[in-house]
């Protein structure tokens, strides 16, 4: 076994304090900023969710004006994917990464660092809205044309979202950019392509796909912008359906990017959890670039009812979506199996990603059947769909995230007591929140609507899923509770409580500013220390 | 012909229990692994160091390719009648939406459904024969949806949408229409009745709007 | 010398402060208001965090001493926020396109010297 040299050290710098971390180039500290910018809009935005399933819990209006609503839900949705989600995914990679793959830096740090401002100005921006007369944005986290041209949407506040939308697109493309020409150039020595960690590679091709598909989004909002200010662009149907295209070409990418990396911190911790590699890492791969390929060409099926799209092509490439679905769950069932299984908080929440997910995916596939799709698109089935993906995928992979490198990054160690209880909450609150939305939506509730008539079981529907609201609110205090515990009491985690299997385990928790002081274990596959283990193992 | 009810159930049939059953597979699954592998302390031996089974996995795919071929095809079949297009014969009704209410006219009949922002409209049909439609937008986008019969349109702007539907029972569906693609500030309360007549029903409610009584 | 920074800002917060007082009481400005404050709010944070932090202080005085600390880049947030100012700008007025372009201009050059002190010390 050939110890390795540590990438060059450079020297030391003074302590930094709060100031100096807003405009650090240190992926570390860079990450940890946009990690907490986007997890401070996942709240605001959930503040908005439950101000709309208050007001949805019973028929009539109580809280909220027809506008105010319309404003939350286009606030709401716009929030959680480009200030969110999409930021926290990138922020994950911007932390991770290097150390996944054995570096000292993020390449061209200084240009994720201006797209960290320039994440937190769009999202003040796109709020700015909030204090105008008119109000935020009020057309939908998508904004068809023409609904959003200026006769039916004057207000400023929508001019402002665009700004903010075209600030967090370019921020999104500028980290992706950083985080894949990190792991092209900085990989440590024996670390080929396929000797990439799990969620390295996840990041690959979420990055592969912010790149190709987020400008089309630029190109949309940059467009929509024109149209509003100087008229001309958007005409006709053909304009409404270009728009449509130029919005769902990245509208439909948008939802893996924010979902492979967090399939990624799952696979990681059902691999070190189940104390075997990850299984099956070849065919993973190659699905994880099939899914992202197929990804970039599904987005029709959000048009499946305009009469515009070949539906028979967009419907193939969907149901396709499928096939390497189900390779990841083959390969996550696998790792486990003969496994050892310890029910650590990151491995309850990866397996709960499982079994959410799978109602995800699965509702998915049913919407990617026209015939069925005519009947619950734009209804309140889909919500369900994908806040079974977004929440029950996205959100849960992020919390196994958490938990999982929580040591790694801040030196101490979180609640297992407070995690399980955040961990059942969120389950229970969760299902009981979006599981009623499918009924709902068979039964015919649109979507986007601010009340609905009395005197059917639409009530009784919306009042559970209001009370689930409430349950997910709870969830989420608890594990801010046990943040502020964990900072407080700061248990000393180690460089690897959990017996990791990835590089960044093999060094301090926190790590020092070069990431790796001292000589890197040798990379022989994509899970380094596991290799060290079964060795020390073989020859004990 | 189709009654797009009867074929949206037909593939609902093929589709919800896989997707149950799927579901069910990995929550079944997921427990038992957890709990048939779970650490123990007194544990011999070591966790299995297999991590790869390329046979297995590509006959796995081979089934998970046929799901999905089987899957395309009922999907292509029935997508194939919902999509027939209209018949050209029988009652004709344009559908025009604008911001917030509806309008129905039957060219054929010279007759118009008028809608306001405070009193929806009735579309009224016969039973048991297609019914030809044309869909137009005035202002936004909008969609025309009927629950009962499982299928919606796309109202665009410039575009007009031509479909065909059956309305197999009679009977009157109140609010059993809805625009569901959000249009602006009443997006909630756009929506029509649904009223289905048997055919002679109909014939004698088409002569009788056509001499000016009441919709 | 370290306190010189955050009076200004305590000053320039205070002027913005009452700009934005006197568009809401006697002329009703909301969309004006609508930057005003924010504006007024940051410079108050940022008042707040260099004035009133002595460890902040000392770290700011530190961190604008260019390659004083190759972990930090002011420059590249500035960069950030100027492109944040030249967008807004296309909504709130041809001024804000105008300060975020200079701000930028000096970001770039700060960038620069940056780089060029890099591969100096290379």
């Amino acid at each position: 076994m050939t110890a390795v040299d540590a990438p060059r050290t450079r020297v030391a710098p003074p302590r930094r304090g709060l100031v100096g971390t807003l405009a650090s180039t240190d992926h570390k500290a860079l990450g940890a900023g946009l990690f907490a910018t986007a997890f401070a809009f996942f709240l605001a935005a959930g503040v908005l969710a439950l101000l709309m399933r208050f007001e949805l819990a019973r028929p009539h209006l109580q809280l909220l004006t027809l506008h105010g609503y319309d404003e939350l839900f286009t606030l709401h949705g716009s929030t959680m994917f480009y200030l969110f989600a999409t930021p926290i995914a990138l922020a994950a990679g911007v932390y991770l990464v290097p150390l996944q793959i054995g570096a000292a830096r993020l390449r061209w740090a200084r240009l994720a660092l201006a797209a960290w401002w320039m994440t937190i100005g769009g999202g003040l921006t796109m709020w700015l809205g909030f204090l105008t007369e008119q109000g935020a944005a009020d057309v939908g986290w998508y904004a068809y044309w023409p609904l959003s041209d200026m006769p039916s949407s004057p207000s400023v506040g929508t001019d402002y979202w665009i700004v903010g939308v075209l600030l967090a697109a370019a921020a999104a493309i500028a980290l992706a950019a950083c985080v894949l020409a990190t792991i092209v150039t900085e990989r440590a020595p024996g670390m080929t392509m396929l000797r990439l960690p799990v969620f390295c590679w996840t990041m690959v091709v979420s990055c592969l796909m912010v790149l190709t598909a987020f400008p089309a989004l630029i190109v949309a909002m940059g467009l929509l912008l024109a149209q509003r200010q100087w008229g001309g662009v958007y005409s006709g149907s053909a304009g409404a359906f270009d728009y449509q295209h130029l919005f769902w070409f990245f509208g439909h990418p948008v939802v893996y990017v924010v979902f492979f990396p967090f399939l990624g911190a799952v696979a990681e911790a059902i691999a070190t959890f189940s104390g075997r590699r990850w299984f099956g890492y070849k065919p993973f791969v190659v699905s994880l670039l099939l899914f992202a390929a197929l990804s970039m060409s599904v987005w029709g099926h959000h048009m499946f009812t305009t009469s515009a799209v070949e539906n028979r092509y967009f419907s193939l490439t969907s149901t396709a979506l499928l096939v390497p679905a189900g390779v990841e769950y083959f390969d996550a069932l696998a790792t486990m199996w003969r496994g050892r299984i310890r029910l650590a908080t990151p491995m309850l929440f990866a397996l709960g990603f499982l079994v959410l997910f799978a109602i995800g995916g699965t509702t998915g596939i049913w919407v990617a059947s026209p015939p069925l799709d005519y009947h619950v698109t734009d209804s309140y089935f889909v919500v369900a769909h994908f806040h079974y993906t977004l929440f029950g995928g996205s959100v849960m992979g992020l919390f196994t995230a958490i938990y999982l490198w929580w040591p790694k990054v801040t030196g101490t160690l979180l609640s297992e007591r407070l995690g399980r209880w955040h961990f059942w909450l969120t389950m229970i609150g969760m299902n009981l929140t979006f599981f009623p939305l499918f009924f709902l939506g068979w039964d015919g509730m649109p979507r986007r609507v601010a009340d609905y008539a009395p005197g059917t079981s639409w009530s009784t529907l919306n009042a559970l899923s209001s009370a689930g609201s409430a349950l997910l609110a709870a969830s989420v205090l608890v594990f801010l509770w046990n943040v502020r515990r964990s900072w407080r009491r700061r248990a000393p985690a180690g460089p690897d409580p959990w017996g990791g299997q990835t590089l960044e385990w093999a060094t301090d928790s926190p790590p020092p500013r070069e990431n790796f002081t001292g000589a890197l274990p040798a990379v022989r596959s994509f899970a380094p220390l596991q290799d060290l283990r079964e060795a020390a193992e073989a020859s004990a | 012909m189709t009654d797009t009810r009867h074929d949206y159930d037909a593939l609902a049939r093929l589709y919800l229990p896989i997707a149950a059953a799927v579901v069910l597979l990995v929550l079944l699954l997921v427990v038992a692994f957890a709990w048939r592998y779970r650490a123990r302390p007194a544990q011999e031996g070591r966790p299995s160091r297999v991590s790869s089974a390329p046979r297995t996995e590509a006959l796995y795919v081979l089934v998970l390719v046929a799901v999905a071929a089987l899957l395309l095809w009922r999907t292509f079949t029935v997508e194939a009648r919902t999509d027939r297009g209209v018949t050209g014969a029988g009652v004709q009704v344009d559908v025009t939406a604008a911001k917030w209410h509806w309008r129905f006219e039957y060219p054929r009949a010279g007759i118009v459904q008028r809608g306001t922002d405070e009193h929806p409209p009735t579309l009224v049909v016969p039973a048991g024969r297609p019914v030809d439609f044309s869909l137009r937008a005035l202002d936004v986008i909008h969609a025309f949806w009927i629950p009962e019969r499982r299928f919606k349109r796309d109202a665009t702007p410039g575009y007009t949408s031509r479909f065909s539907l059956v309305f197999p029972r009679a009977g009157f569906w109140r609010d059993g229409g809805e625009c569901s693609e959000f249009c602006g500030l009443r997006h909630a309360w756009m929506r029509f009745h649904v009223r289905v007549l048997p055919p002679d029903a109909f014939a004698r409610w088409v002569r009788a709007r056509r001499s000016g009584a009441a919709a | 010398m370290s306190g010189r920074p955050g009076v200004a800002f305590l000053v320039w917060a205070a002027l913005l402060g009452l700009l934005a007082a006197v568009l809401w009481a006697v002329f009703a400005e909301l969309d004006r208001l609508s930057v005003l404050m924010p504006a007024f709010a940051v410079a108050l944070t940022a008042a707040l965090a260099l004035g009133g932090w002595r460890a902040a202080r000392r770290a700011a005085a530190r961190a604008f001493a260019p390659q004083a600390d190759p972990d930090t880049s002011w420059p590249a947030v500035l960069a950030g926020i100027s492109l944040v100012l030249v967008l807004l700008g296309l909504e709130v007025g041809t001024f804000l396109i105008f300060i975020g372009g200079g701000l930028f201009v000096a970001a770039a050059g700060g960038l620069a010297r940056e780089w060029r002190a890099e591969r100096r010390a290379r």
